[in-house]
Order: structure tokens, then C-alpha cells, then sequence
């Protein structure tokens, strides 16, 4: 069964709202301009004023900051523009559409850690398809790094090219 | 929220836009072309000058409001019908309403798979509805299990709906509270 993966929210979609509140505030300033001209309201006119800045020879400190900061930004929303949407969830193979998160595969690899014998206290971290596992070995048990790979590796049957590696501390006593 | 395809386009134009005035800035400062010093503003200000110019400005002021007005309002979620058409024939026809089946595949989920806090939503598929049920998982649980429950709940509603009129995925989360579940549950 061919299964589109489900995906986070891509970067662009949070680059859209920003887009959509930058959008609003170049309406206020056209809005303000033309509101100023026809008398609706007092003061000056922003673009005029931006207009009479154009005209120094170099730009102010602050002109020259928020310069930078637009160029920044540009780079973002380009970036986000293209970046694609990472996947949410692991696939679990079977006659099923079923997912797993990264951080469900490690709370079950914890658990499996920590219950087998002589392991105090197990953590697992997945990176793309590496999972690491700490296990903290009680003192003096003889427990075994084969014996926490298998109990592992009995729990997450059917997450396929996962790849498992267990680094074990022994406690102090 | 939901994802557009216009952001992507959106944000992409926009970094464009921010990215020339950050190098016009830039120009302005450093010289770097002596485009800046080149620049005549004699013909802007003529322009912002003119009668109709004002006009022109409220105008674009209404379509820039309109249009980051609608790029915002866009991406809230649409109610999905419940609806699925079955089959018809000639003027009989047959439908579903998706939203009486989730709640009963829900419980189904929660019930087979050691998991809790089912939810539900649906989306729009070719040729009728996917029902995604998102769960958190019980950390003493293990794939297999989650996917013969899977496989369970998948092949009720294959049954019920042998041409995918609905189908059914189903997502696992981590646990919501770790290591705070007061009662044991046995599966």
C-alpha cells in the first residue's frame, strides 16, 4: 500500500502568517499616505517623510540596522520558501496505515530498557533512524548491553532500518 | 491550521522584496555599485506630487488589506462535511456520514491498543474520507501489539468499506504524562 508519510507543518506556512502581517502593514502605510493627502486625518505623511530620507547621503544607524534585519529576514521566508516538510511520524509495516512519533519509539525503548534486570534507569534518544539508548547499570549485577539490544529490539518489531546502539554506565554504589 | 500552497509562493516573493531593499540599504551605505548616488528621486516625487496619486495610494491600501486579510483568514480549518456517498442508482442513493463511524473507532482504538486519548479528524480523500486517529501510547506497550490493533480497527473498516469510501490511519504519540499513570491497564 503506497502511504503518504504524515508531516509536520512546513517552515512556510509560519513564514505565511508573518507575510500576511507584513502585507497589513505596508496597506496601513499606504493607507496612512492617502488618508493625510485628502485631509481625513492630521500629521504628516510617512511616505513623504521616508521620501525626504532617501535624499541624505547615508543612511541613519537605524536605517542601516533594519536594513540588515530585512536582508536577514528576506533569507528566511527564501529559505522557508523551499524547505520541505519533515516527516512527523515513523511508519510501522503491516496491512495497516499506522505511524509511531520518534518520541513514542523512545519512551517504549526506555521502558523496555528499564525493565530489563539490572538496569536502573534507561533514556532513549532517536535521531532519523538511530536510537540511542543510556542505560544506568546497577552495581555488582552483571547485566548486559545483548540482553537490553534484544529486550529493545523485542518491543519495536516492525519499525524497520532501525538502527539501535546502547551506551550502559554502571552506577556507584 | 492548515497549510497553504500560496505560502510557499508568498514567502518566497516577499524574501525577495525584503532581500533587495536590505541590498539597497546596503548600496546606500557602502557604495559599492554608485547605484545610490545615481538615483534620481525627482520622478517619484513628481508622481507622489500628482492629484491622483493619494487615490491610487488607497487603493493599494485596500488591496494589500484584503489580500493579507484573506492570506490570514485561509489557513483556518474548514468544517468537513460528513458525507460520503456510498452508491446510487438512478434516483436512489446512498450515504455515510463519516462522523458517526470516528467515535465508534475511537473506542475501537482505545480498547485494542494500549494506548489512550484517542482523537479524531478527518480529511478529504479521492473518492471519500480519511479518518486519522492520533493516540498517545502507553510506554509499557510494544509495535507489535500497536499494530495488530492497528491492523484490527484497518481491517473493520476495509470490511465495512470494501472501496475505500473510508479508510482509516492511525498516528502514535508519545506518552502525554510520562510515568504518571496511577492505574496499571493490562492488555
Amino acid at each position: 500500500m503506497k502511504r503518504r508519510a504524515p508531516r509536520r507543518r512546513p517552515a512556510a506556512s509560519w513564514f505565511g502568517l508573518l507575510g500576511a502581517v507584513l502585507l497589513a502593514g505596508l496597506a496601513v502605510f499606504a493607507g496612512q499616505h492617502a488618508a493625510v493627502e485628502r485631509g481625513w486625518i492630521a500629521g504628516r505623511s510617512w511616505l513623504r517623510e521616508s521620501l525626504a530620507v532617501l535624499d541624505n547621503p547615508a543612511p541613519s544607524t537605524w536605517i542601516l540596522g533594519g536594513g540588515i534585519a530585512a536582508a536577514l529576514l528576506g533569507l528566511g521566508f527564501l529559505i522557508a520558501a523551499v524547505v520541505p516538510a519533515r516527516r512527523s511520524h515513523l511508519p510501522i509495516e503491516g496491512r495497516c496505515d499506522l505511524w509511531v512519533s520518534p518520541r513514542a519509539v523512545e519512551a517504549m525503548a526506555a521502558d523496555a530498557t528499564e525493565r530489563s534486570p539490572g538496569v536502573l534507569h534507561g533514556q532513549g534518544d532517536l535521531q532519523r533512524r538511530r536510537l540511542r539508548i543510556e542505560a544506568l547499570l546497577a552495581p555488582g549485577t552483571g547485566a548486559n548491553v545483548a540482553a537490553i539490544v534484544d529486550a529493545v529490539g523485542g518491543r519495536l518489531t516492525g519499525l524497520d532500518g532501525m538502527e539501535v546502539s546502547v551506551r550502559a554506565r554502571e552506577g556507584s554504589r | 491550521m492548515r497549510a497553504l500552497a500560496i505560502d510557499r509562493v508568498g514567502a518566497a516573493l516577499l524574501g525577495l522584496l525584503l532581500l533587495a531593499a536590505g541590498a539597497a540599504v546596503l548600496e546606500w551605505r557602502f557604495d559599492v555599485i554608485g547605484w545610490w548616488d545615481r538615483l534620481d528621486t525627482g520622478a517619484v516625487r513628481d508622481a507622489v506630487d500628482a492629484d491622483w496619486f493619494p487615490w491610487v495610494a488607497g487603493a493599494a491600501a485596500i488591496v494589500l488589506a484584503v489580500l493579507a486579510l484573506w492570506w490570514l483568514l485561509a489557513r483556518i480549518p474548514r468544517p468537513l462535511e460528513g458525507r460520503v456517498r456510498l452508491g446510487s442508482a438512478d434516483s436512489d442513493r446512498i450515504d455515510i456520514d463519516v462522523r458517526s463511524i470516528a467515535p465508534r473507532l475511537r473506542e475501537d482504538l482505545e480498547r485494542h491498543a494500549p494506548v489512550d486519548h484517542v482523537t479524531s479528524r478527518r480529511t478529504r480523500t479521492d473518492n471519500g474520507q480519511l479518518v486519522q486517529l492520533r493516540a498517545n501510547v502507553d510506554p509499557r506497550s510494544d509495535a507489535a501489539s500497536l499494530r495488530r490493533a492497528a491492523e484490527d480497527v484497518t481491517a473493520s473498516v476495509e470490511e465495512a468499506f470494501p472501496d475505500g469510501e473510508v479508510t482509516v490511519r492511525i498516528l502514535i504519540d508519545a506518552p502525554r504524562r510520562p510515568g504518571r499513570r496511577r492505574t496499571p491497564r493490562v492488555h
